[in-house]
């Protein structure tokens, strides 16, 4: 199907428009009407002398439209290609950035990284997080326009948890669930553990205390598609509340959004949103100066070059990630660090200030703990600032035993290619310090994030973001002593005790009040060397504005304006 | 009547050329041997500087000299390509000889093998040897001679074949010499010239591949500069420094041609056919 | 034109290459599967990364446990597909047929290696002749120069600076169909074809010089024919042989070549999406583009050689010549 909202050409300065050849074929030959030019310049596109044409002209004029171009396009990019449209079976970051445009969940993130409601108003739990009751919205349209209600939550958590080949990430969320698993193992049509208590009320019983439950991000779908449209339905058919529906998605190239009139937040300001597939940095820069996008998220490994760019200097925008760094330090496979002094002396050898103003011109986020300071449940001054001391840090290492004479053993330090510039920073700075020599090793990706996850990486970079917006977020798959993520392997009982007590806690200052005497503990203990955190970089061209990118990384542009 | 010349380096201007950019080359790996290379000297408030009378190349994205690690990198990467070509040598003689010599079976198991190998695209190999080494010079080493081994492996035997038909040799095994021996004394020295041609026009690949695969990763690992990490310094400063990329490439741009027409000139001096053009 | 072969060694030199061709495609098709997953690291670990779900839990439930089989099991299952055209389904697409994902990417990496030969095997032929028309002279040497600046540089480093100097315009559009953008097509095929121009030129040049050198084209030229029509109407078909060898060889580094160029261009193709698939461990695609590549330049060998031997059989022998 030729979708219209694409082949249009992309505007730039009103009245003249950047264009392709098959337009500047049309025009050639006063052509209109998108099928009749299409078949006649695939004809003539047969006859090199007409591409040349076509080429010359592209070359030494700027085209003029043919039509008033009046719906607002807002093109913009992805660093990754989409893993699926099926809001079933997703679990990648990029595809879930681009379907909580199309679906929505109990709750979103705000602007200021804290929770607000989306589809349920209020949830509260009597019983300390194992059951919950929530409270729906009412009035809210799916794009089918059918109303949401209490059964499409019900249908949509069994369809989650039902076999397939790749369950989704909702499927694991959903495994604390009362009858999760006879729904996945086929035993059972429905999910015991979800009640309808009325039209918009639900209830839903967990096997286990979760004080974040309401702040999981699902996403709700139509319950009456699969009835209408059968099945492979999730590649056609757009079945969310979101503001804006899915309309196309071509592999590799691009993904379209158009936006719904009826969203119960208000109509999107912008009418189509079209992602471009770009994994290659530099071209993604080539793009966006050439006017092909309107709004550019710049992956990390660019930063540097758009930060220190005079050229893009009002056109930057920067916005905090809810994300820590640390550098882990394994006291089991590398012994010295054992020693709670050898660690403060790694800790206080590092100049942060100089990455920061230095690698990043001051877009990076100092953080001294592991609660990001946009994160709902933050307190600034909870834990001590971290210094620069090397005079210090040497003393500290003479004191446990490695002063002249006796330098460290050799240490490695591991991590990926993003992080390379920073990596060399802190091994030369290591190096003078420690009095041994600190090298780097740069692992590929997915055999880094393997290496760590198996805990046999005794020295590297590393980090974590925020599932959902809380503290717990990030402690609880960081630091908890048999989290499969803890990669130091790092082990406090004391800690421990106060994050079980935070998972069972649902009201949320008291969780928040825990998690930071947790956060006390941990960096008391030394337990890793926290890093800068690299804000993200968005480049917007002149004229749009309304746009934000969230602590996620998804781009937030219900409001967005383009000239 | 045009009979063979004697060769003279002097005699085209090609050889003028080879002969001063041998010695550039050379003369800049020796500066490089001696030029301190401050692993830890970052700079970064002046990363991606232009070049300046300090810093004759500029500085680099971290705030390091460039001229020092355009040097060592260059370097590196030559001794990369030549320890290489020492390991494709080895195994080329090595197999090459007793393929040519013994005929047979062998010839044809040892032939099918490099022809195999050659069907593997290097890329392969070189993923599944890094995985199974770790990345590293070491590695570069053994995943580039293995894989121009397969090229010298077929001069050898061609050559080995055309020369165990010659008079001397057949009288050398008349005479009851053990084959080992004929094979260096009097089948070396004969082959030794295409053989010196056809690795010298293997240097300026070589070098391309390390290069490519230390812009990959699987090569040398930082802060130790090569040119291929220069390469991939380059690129990502490009908008902000060109100049280290088009430095890291103008290197690798001298080295090929330096070597490339270092084997010219090598078979022009070898091949009694190739006669200077009068006409 | 085609003349069946005259000497009876003939037959026996295809056999042998067939012979060859069918080991290759069988170690490559080993290797395929063993490429992906000899790297550390599984699809549902590297798709968790920053993710807080347990990717031990993800692994054993995808596909019914499929990753967490034993390698030589995945390995018969792997093969038991293969005769079928299964090339089974991809873990990074959640379950897309992989022949879906390879049929759509395959027709721009086709029309950019068709392209590319198209335009660098004539060009470099051309420049040969005119290298080796007066050897030794600035002309010589300067293209000399070039061949080899073209080959000396770093794919990725000449794709990005042709991406670069690629006016806004004529880039791959964005919004529309590749296919239909036929003018941003000519950055790309630029960057593949630039190296191939150098090597073809290089080998057409050595390979005429030595042929002029023979004593046949003395005679023509003692004939009265002019330098250029020796060249070309006498000296060029005996040189083409070992150009066309070269070809051959040529096509299965354009693929190569391929992924650089399309990832820097943004192009669809199977290149790219090789290289996505690896790093995100997606084992059935990675595996079936390296089977795909392997497949095309073993026919593209074949096909060279058995047009070398329909053209010249009495040059048989440089089959087996480097």
């Amino acid at each position: 199907m030729r979708d219209k909202a694409f082949s249009r050409p992309a505007q730039t300065t009103p009245g003249v428009t950047v264009s392709d050849s098959r337009t500047i074929l049309a025009r050639c030959l006063q052509l209109r009407g998108e099928m009749a030019f299409t078949g006649l310049g695939k004809v003539l596109s047969r006859r090199f002398g007409v591409i040349f044409v076509a080429i010359f002209l592209t070359l030494i004029s700027p085209s003029i439209s043919i039509g008033a171009d009046n719906e607002p396009v807002f093109r913009t990019n992805l660093d990754e290609d989409l893993q699926t449209t099926d809001p079933f079976s997703f679990m990648g970051l990029t595809s879930y950035n681009v379907l909580s445009l199309v679906y929505e969940g109990f709750t979103a993130l705000g602007a200021d990284g804290q929770v607000r409601p989306a589809l349920a108003m209020s949830w509260q739990s009597p019983d300390g997080g194992r059951t919950w009751r929530i409270a729906l919205r009412s009035g809210v349209r799916f794009h089918s326009g059918r109303e949401f209600t209490a059964e499409d939550v019900r249908w949509t958590f069994t369809q989650l948890l039902k076999p397939r080949r790749q369950p989704g990430i909702g499927a694991f969320e959903l495994q604390r669930v009362v009858g999760a698993r006879d729904v996945a193992e086929g035993r059972s049509p429905g999910l015991a553990g979800v009640t309808v208590v009325d039209r918009y009320t639900v209830e839903i019983r967990l096997v286990e205390p979760d004080a974040l439950f309401p702040l999981v991000p699902f996403f709700f779908v139509d319950s009456g598609i699969a009835a209408e449209d059968g099945p492979d339905w999730e590649n056609r058919i757009s079945a969310g509340t979101g503001p804006f529906r899915l309309v196309t998605w071509r592999r590799g190239q691009k993904v379209v959004l158009a936006a719904d009139p009826d969203y119960w937040g208000g109509v999107p300001s912008v009418g189509t949103v079209q992602f471009a597939i770009i994994p290659h940095a530099g071209t993604l820069l080539a793009l966006y100066d050439s006017g092909n996008l309107d709004f550019a998220v710049i992956p990390e490994s660019m930063a540097r070059q758009v930060l220190g760019d005079p050229r893009y200097a009002d056109q930057r925008l920067t916005f905090p990630r809810s994300q820590i760094r640390y550098l882990g330090l394994n006291q089991t496979l590398y012994p010295p660090f054992g020693d709670r002094r050898v660690r403060e002396a790694v800790a206080l050898a590092l100049d942060r200030d100089a990455v920061v103003a230095g690698l990043y011109h001051g877009a990076a986020v100092r953080i001294d703990g592991t609660i990001p300071p946009g994160l709902d449940g933050a307190l600034a001054g909870n834990v001590p600032r971290l210094p620069y001391d090397p005079v210090r840090a040497r003393r500290l290492l003479a004191e446990a035993g490695y002063g002249q004479g006796h330098p460290l053993p050799s240490l490695e330090l591991t991590g990926t290619e993003s992080t390379r510039d920073e990596m060399t920073v802190y091994a030369g700075q290591l190096s003078d310090v420690l009095g041994s020599p600190v090298s780097i090793r740069i692992m590929e990706h997915g055999a880094a994030v393997t290496a760590a996850n198996e805990g046999r990486l005794a020295f590297f970079v590393s980090g974590w973001t925020a599932d959902y917006p809380d503290p717990l977020g990030i402690m609880l798959p960081a630091w908890y002593g048999s989290s499969p993520f803890n990669r130091s392997r790092w082990q406090n009982s004391t800690f421990d005790r106060l994050i079980d007590e935070a998972k069972a806690t649902p009201d949320a200052d008291q969780r928040h009040r825990l998690c930071q005497q947790a956060e006390q503990v941990l960096m008391a203990d030394r337990a890793m060397v926290p890093l800068p955190v690299p804000m993200i970089v968005a480049l917007a061209r002149p004229g749009v504005t309304g746009v934000r990118v969230l602590p996620t990384g998804a781009v937030d542009l219900r409001n967005a304006v383009v000239p | 009547m045009t009979g063979s010349r004697r060769y003279r380096l002097g005699a085209s201007p090609r050889g003028v050329i080879c002969a001063v950019l041998g010695l550039v080359l050379l003369v800049l790996v020796l500066w490089g041997l001696v030029l301190p290379l401050h692993l830890s000297g970052f700079d970064l408030g002046r990363a991606w500087a232009g070049p300046s009378p300090d810093h004759p190349c500029g500085l680099d994205g971290l705030g390091r000299d460039l001229l020092a690690r355009l040097l060592v990198g260059t370097g590196t990467s030559l001794g990369i390509a030549v320890a290489a070509l020492g390991l494709a040598l080895a195994l080329g003689l090595g197999f090459g000889s007793l393929a040519g010599w013994c005929g047979g079976w062998v010839d044809a198991l040892i032939m099918r093998s490099v022809d195999v190998l050659m069907g593997v695209r290097e890329l392969a190999l070189a993923m599944v040897v890094a995985v199974l080494i770790g990345p590293g010079g070491s590695a570069i080493i053994v995943i580039l001679g293995v894989g121009c081994s397969p090229l010298l492996v077929r001069l050898v035997r061609s050559l080995v074949v055309v020369q165990r038909g010659q008079t001397h040799v057949l009288a050398a095994t008349a005479l009851g010499a053990p084959p080992l021996h004929i094979l260096l004394t009097h089948i070396l020295p004969n082959i030794a010239g295409p053989i010196a041609a056809r690795s010298a026009a293997i240097i300026g690949p070589l070098v391309q591949a390390e290069a490519a695969f230390s812009f990959l990763g699987i090569g040398i690992q930082d802060p130790f500069p090569s040119l291929g990490t220069l390469v991939r310094d380059g690129l990502a400063g490009l908008r902000s420094g060109p100049h280290l990329i088009i430095a890291a490439t103008a290197m690798i741009f001298l080295v090929a041609l330096t070597f490339t027409l270092i084997a010219d000139e090598l078979r022009d001096a070898l091949d009694p056919r190739y006669r200077s053009r009068t006409s | 034109m085609i003349r069946f072969p005259r000497m009876p060694g003939c037959w026996e030199a295809l056999g042998r290459r067939l012979a060859e061709a069918a080991l290759v495609l069988g170690l490559a098709v080993v290797l395929a599967f063993a490429m992906a997953r000899l790297m550390p690291g599984d699809p549902a670990t590297v798709m968790m990364d920053g993710q807080g779900t347990d990717p031990a839990l993800v692994r054993r439930l995808w596909g019914a446990g499929e990753l967490d089989l034993p390698l030589w099991r995945q390995f018969v299952d792997y093969l038991t597909g293969l005769p079928g055209g299964d090339f089974g389904l991809s873990w990074r697409y959640a379950g897309m047929p992989v022949t879906t994902l390879i049929g759509e990417a395959a027709p721009v990496t086709l029309l950019l290696v068709v392209a590319t030969l198209t335009v660098a095997v004539p060009a470099g032929i051309a420049a040969g002749i005119a290298s080796a028309h007066r050897p030794g002279t600035w002309l010589d040497g300067a293209l000399t120069v070039g061949a080899v600046l073209a080959l000396s540089m770093p794919p990725v480093v000449l794709a990005t600076w042709l991406m670069l100097a690629t006016p806004g315009r004529l880039v791959v559009s964005l919004a529309g169909d590749w296919l239909g953008d036929l003018a941003g097509l000519m950055a790309p095929v630029a960057a593949l074809a630039i190296a191939p121009i150098g090597i073809v030129a290089r080998s057409t040049r050595a390979q005429l010089l030595e042929v002029l050198g023979h004593d046949y084209v003395r005679c023509a030229r003692a004939k009265g024919l002019s330098a250029l029509r020796v060249m070309i109407g006498h000296a060029l078909p005996n040189a083409m042989v070992g150009v066309w060898a070269v070809v051959g060889t040529l096509a299965g580094a354009i693929l190569t070549s391929t992924a650089v160029v399309e990832t820097v261009f943004n192009l669809p193709g199977l290149g790219r999406l090789a290289i996505e698939a690896v790093l995100a461990r997606d084992y059935p695609v990675a595996g079936a583009v390296v089977l795909v590549f392997v497949l095309v330049q073993v026919t593209i060998s074949l096909a060279v050689d058995l047009l070398i031997v329909a053209i010249a059989p009495t040059d048989r022998d440089t089959l087996d010549q480097p």
